[in-house]
C-alpha cells in the first residue's frame, strides 16, 4: 500500500511539474507551495501506513490536495489573470484520476 | 485628457479582466475541488451532528436545522457561482465546529487514530481556506 501511495504521489507530482513548467515563471511560487504542500501530505500518510481507518485519510488527502491547487490557481488568477486557468482544470483531473487510482 | 481617459479605460479593462479570471478560476478549479471533498466533510458533519444530540448539546429541531444547512450547502455548490459564494458564506460557519466534532468522535469511538484524525482534520481546515478563497477573502 506505501509503495502504491508514493507511485501514485511521484506520478501525480511529475505530471503536474511538467503542467505547470509549461505555463511560465510567475506560477513558479504557487507550484513550490503545492509541492511541498503535497510532499508534506505524502509524508503524513507514509507514517500512519496500517492505522485503523487509513482508507479514510487517503480520501481526505486527496480531497485537502485538491482543495489547495484549487485555491492556488484561484490566487494566481486573481494576481496574474487566465493564463494558466485551463492548465490548472486539467491538473485537477489528473489529480482526481491518479490519486483515485488503485486506492480509493 | 483623452490619454487620462484612455488610460483610466486600460485600467478598468484590467481590473475587469483579473476580476473575471478570479471568478472563472473559481468556477473551474476551486467548485469542482469543493464537490468532490463535500462527501467526506458532511459525513463528519454529519456525525458530529449525531454525537451533539446523543450528548444534549443539540436539540432535535437545531440537529435538522443544521442539517437542512448541509443541504442547502451541497446544493449551492452545483449551482451558480455567485449563488455558491451567497449560501457557502453563510451556511458553513454553523456547520464547520460540527465537522471537527465529528473526527473528534470518531477517534473517542476508536474507529480511526490520532493521524487518519490529522488528516480528516487537514481537508476541514483546506475546506474552509477553499470558502474563504471562494468568497473573495
Amino acid at each position: 500500500m506505501e509503495e502504491d501511495l508514493k507511485e501514485i504521489l511521484n506520478a501525480f507530482l511529475q505530471q503536474l511539474k511538467a503542467e505547470l513548467e509549461d505555463a511560465g515563471q510567475d506560477i513558479s511560487v504557487s507550484w513550490d507551495e503545492l509541492r511541498m504542500y503535497t510532499a508534506e501530505r505524502a509524508n503524513h500518510l507514509s507514517a500512519i501506513v496500517g492505522e485503523p481507518g487509513f482508507e479514510l485519510a487517503v480520501r481526505a488527502e486527496r480531497d485537502a490536495i485538491a482543495l489547495k491547487a484549487g485555491i492556488a490557481a484561484v490566487d494566481t488568477a486573481d494576481a496574474a489573470g487566465q493564463r494558466w486557468l485551463g492548465m490548472i482544470q486539467g491538473t485537477l483531473i489528473v489529480v482526481a484520476k491518479v490519486l483515485a487510482l488503485g486506492i480509493v | 485628457m483623452r490619454r487620462a481617459i484612455l488610460a483610466l479605460s486600460t485600467l478598468l479593462l484590467v481590473v475587469g479582466c483579473a476580476g473575471s479570471a478570479g471568478n472563472a478560476a473559481r468556477e473551474r478549479a476551486l467548485l469542482p475541488a469543493l464537490r468532490s471533498a463535500w462527501p467526506g466533510v458532511e459525513a463528519d458533519v454529519q456525525r458530529g451532528v449525531n454525537d451533539g444530540l446523543d450528548d444534549g448539546d443539540l436539540t432535535g429541531s437545531a440537529s435538522d436545522a443544521l442539517m437542512a444547512s448541509a443541504d442547502r450547502l451541497e446544493k449551492s455548490l452545483s449551482a451558480t457561482i455567485e449563488e455558491a459564494k451567497s449560501v457557502t458564506g453563510k451556511e458553513w460557519p454553523a456547520l464547520h465546529p460540527w465537522a471537527a466534532r465529528g473526527v473528534m468522535d470518531r477517534v473517542d469511538d476508536g474507529e480511526i487514530g490520532a493521524g487518519v484524525a490529522a488528516s480528516l482534520n487537514e481537508r476541514i481546515v483546506q475546506f474552509d481556506a477553499a470558502i474563504d478563497a471562494l468568497q473573495g477573502r
